[in-house]
């Protein structure tokens, strides 16, 4: 190994340390990094995740959409997403959980739209203040197509 | 007519296997013959698709809905264009449009290069066909797009997703296709060439035309994507981070990357190696880039259905890399450099930054894209990469890249001369301090990112004009031309060049339009009809709100006059609404208004209303610059119409037609970014 070498790979070494020394410390961020859970992980052990920031995934319940007249406020039921894979306590099943949320709302969010907020567990673990909502519309694109009609 | 598409599909199938065989076995045995006859094969290729498109889309407008894709995406009272072009609304008909775009590249190359490039062309006629291969199988055993209904067709479709039905919808996707699968011709040829082994310059001139025009699709595309999401959306943004937008943006950097190193191996056979691998990189993150849009891998807004097509292209992926840099590293002794880095003060050591920055920013957004699934893989739990990852990270890169877009062009090859550091570099150096200063002064800046933004821009436009203006002067005095005359031969001797710099011209603008965003405002307000508010410097009053019915929706209207803040001279109206589809089944769509001006956008959307009490509650954004996006783009095109005009040098040995011919191409690509921008500002 001449010095040409060793000045390439202390350079190599450095820039790659100090990049992941830096990706490591963004990715630590929870407004960079945020973990999802299901409505019924917490709706089962609220306490995990109270004043934490997270999202939270499920469908809106029916008919439980309420806006405060002449502003953009939401309050509106989440319960959790019955899908086999998705389920991870069969428990929560029947419960829901109440969010709040401020702000013009997505086209596709109505009754039974599967949504994820993003937000804060109040103290208390019933009620969910979000700052974010994205909703996909109770969909007819999905695989689920595959099963029906076949042969 | 589904049963023609299917064959047609299956004949692909057997044709193109046929054309790999007999370029292989050709090249080998050295048959004109078989070469030939492979050429063939891929016009017939070609020829097939092209078939199974038109099939797809009689399918589409005779309303046949025993065909499963047909129902899927369609329904009859859908207006007939969107029909036509519901042909690339779902997963399996969007395969088939990709691998008929690529055939018709294919053709394009192969016929490009009947009588030239004679090494080369077997192997790329190889790779050529065995992506086609791949999507041929994919869709014949996973995604067939001609699968019918065996009992029982329903009468009538399920119909378009409103939000895709809207002119977007017919230019975004092909624009978008027509540069991803354009790179995969210039992968071809790196494959053709590493085969032979002759892997001096003639691989990349033979497709570095290519590459521009893949580019050059690729942005219009991403542009248009964006154009789309801030004009129809209604979010008021036109980059969301979103796994499938990053997954289009990711080889757009890569292919930057390539488009500039590339011409230090022209000037000075430099980064041989380096070329191979980035276009290799490119391709395969484009495969990588339509595997995470399709198979469920990544959580996306604009993601298509789940489905274990994943697999298939992982693969496909793997094989694909394991060979071409197997091929790379095996020939890695003829891919010795010619000359080496003389200087840090040179082109090529910018072109170099350039590419470590292009590079990095690559990383960055595919590893930002891929580590929820790799965090999920690992550890079972579900995470999110906000935007202000990406972000925090492509800022900085960004505005180096912007720096060096400036710069790179002031050095001269191999070493530049402190005298031509201070010729080249006083002036811009001179803009940029006075903007500098000027804008910490007039503006109220609170981050420094927008600043910093226009600063580096109002630098790179004096290197521009610079540039231009010294060439004319140069020119005037030495073949004593006059100016126009000058700067017209400017143009037509060094087309590249100046189209670069032109192409250069568009990307500042875009980043002036991006710095815009350091100025947002935004607010929510419910307005009582008759009721006024102020955002900005723009006045709203909410004048009436409207119900009405035209039989395919439900249109709820905000009627709003929009003035100069705080005096009554009206600047105009605007209409912001919610259509509520009755097919699909309550499929609301959010029609956004806007007011818009080289200064900013008044961008206003309904968010709720209160028939009762005839309330209206609105979302007024003003997005500053954001219209200099745009235009940007539009620069680009022009600039990109300049340096793919072919070479006087070339033409000559051509028939007149054939001459006329990229010259078409170019004027044409000229008079729609002209309409295109009188269309987007309109």
């Amino acid at each position: 190994m001449n010095g040409h070498t060793i000045k390439i790979v202390l350079s190599v070494l450095l820039i790659l340390g100090a990049g992941g020394f830096l990706l490591a410390d963004t990715l630590d961020n929870p407004d960079t990094l945020t973990y999802f859970h299901g409505a019924d992980e917490v709706i089962v052990k609220p306490n995990d995740f109270i004043g934490q920031r997270i999202r939270l995934g499920g469908h809106v319940e029916k008919d439980s959409i309420m806006q405060k007249p002449a502003t953009l406020d939401f309050q509106f039921e989440v319960k959790p997403v019955n899908k086999p894979g998705m389920l991870k306590h069969p428990e929560a099943l029947g419960k829901t959980i109440t969010v709040r949320y401020s702000g013009v709302v997505p086209d596709t969010f109505k009754d039974d739209a599967e949504v994820i907020v993003t937000g804060k567990l109040q103290p208390g673990g019933e009620l969910f203040i979000a700052s974010e909502l994205l909703a996909k519309c109770p969909s007819k694109y999905e695989a689920e197509e595959k099963s029906a009609g076949e042969y | 007519m589904a049963q023609l598409g299917y064959y047609g599909l299956l004949f692909t199938l057997v044709i193109a296997s046929y054309t790999a065989a007999a370029a292989i076995v050709g090249h080998h045995r050295s048959s004109a013959r078989l070469i030939t006859s492979a050429q063939n094969g891929v016009y017939a290729v070609f020829g097939l698709l092209t078939m199974c498109s038109a099939a797809i889309m009689y399918l589409f407008v005779a309303n046949d809905y025993s065909v499963k894709y047909v129902q899927h995406y369609s329904d009859r009272s859908m207006p007939l264009f969107y029909k036509a072009t519901a042909f690339w609304g779902g997963q399996d008909g969007s395969l088939l449009f990709w691998v008929w775009v690529m055939s018709i590249w294919a053709a394009i190359a192969v016929y490009q290069n009947r009588n030239k490039n004679r090494e080369i062309m077997p192997y790329t006629i190889v790779s050529m066909m065995v992506v086609t291969l791949f999507f041929a199988v994919v869709m014949i055993f996973t995604a067939n797009p001609f699968e019918t209904y065996l009992a029982g067709a329903p009468t009538d479709g399920r119909g378009l997703n409103p939000l895709l039905q809207n002119p977007y919808m017919v230019t975004h996707p092909p624009t978008l296709y027509l540069g991803y699968i354009g790179w995969t011709i210039p992968f071809c040829f790196a494959v053709g060439a590493l085969a032979h082994n002759k892997l001096d310059y003639t691989w990349i001139a033979a497709m570095r035309r290519w590459c521009l025009v893949a580019w050059f699709c690729l942005t219009v595309g991403l542009t248009l994507g964006g154009l789309w999401a801030y004009e129809e959306l209604g979010w008021g943004g036109y980059w969301a981070w979103d796994p499938v937008e990053n997954a289009a943006f990711i080889p757009w950097l890569t292919g930057t990357a390539f488009i500039h190193s590339i011409q230090v191996q022209e000037r000075r056979g430099m980064y041989k190696a380096w070329n191979l691998v980035l276009i290799i990189t490119t391709f395969i993150l484009t495969m990588i880039g339509t595997m995470m849009t399709r198979s469920g891998v990544v959580q996306s807004v604009h993601a298509f259905a789940q489905s274990d097509i994943g697999t298939y292209f992982f693969w496909f992926i793997v094989g694909s890399a394991v060979v071409s840099f197997g091929l790379l590293i095996y020939r890695l002794p003829q891919l010795r450099p010619k000359q080496g880095l003389e200087s840090i003060l040179s082109r090529e050591f910018a072109f170099l930054v350039n590419n470590w920055i292009l590079l990095a920013a690559a990383f960055l957004v595919l590893f930002g894209t891929l580590f929820p699934s790799l965090f999920k893989a690992v550890t079972g739990r579900e995470v999110n990469v906000g935007a202000t990852f990406f972000n925090t990270w492509m800022i900085p890169l960004g505005l180096i890249l912007l720096f060096l877009t400036g710069v790179g062009p002031l050095l001269s090859w191999r070493k530049s001369t402190g005298s031509t550091i201070r010729q080249q570099f006083t002036l811009p150096t001179v803009v940029a301090a006075i903007v500098a200063i000027s804008g910490w002064l007039a503006l109220d800046i609170t981050s420094w990112p927008p600043l910093t933004t226009l600063i580096l821009c109002a630098f790179v436009t004096a290197t521009i004009l610079q540039e231009f203006w010294r060439g004319t002067m140069h020119r005037m005095k030495n073949a004593k031309e006059g100016a126009a005359d000058a700067f017209v031969t400017l143009m037509t001797r060094a087309r590249r060049r100046h189209g670069g710099y032109v192409i250069h011209f568009g990307v500042v603008l875009m980043f002036v339009g991006f710095a815009g965003e350091g100025f947002k405002l935004e607010e929510d307000k419910t307005l009582k009809v008759g009721e006024a508010t102020v955002i900005g410097n723009y006045g709203v009053t909410l004048d009436r709100l409207r119900f009405e019915d035209d039989g395919q929706k439900n249109m709820i209207t905000a009627d709003v006059t929009v003035t100069k803040a705080g005096t009554s001279e009206v600047i105009g109206q605007l209409a912001p609404a919610k259509w509520a589809y009755r097919k699909p089944e309550d499929q609301v769509t959010t029609e956004v208004a806007k007011m818009m001006s080289m200064r900013d956008d008044l961008y206003l959307v309904l968010g709720g209303y209160d028939a009762e009490n005839s309330l209206a509650t609105l979302q007024l954004k003003v997005n500053p610059l954001v219209n200099f996006v745009w235009l940007g783009c539009t620069f680009t095109m022009v600039g990109f119409s300049i340096a793919v005009w072919p070479d006087k040098k070339k033409a000559r040995a051509t028939t007149r037609v054939r001459r006329f011919i990229p010259a078409f191409g170019t004027i044409l690509t000229f008079v729609i970014s002209v309409v295109a921008a009188v269309m987007t500002f309109i």
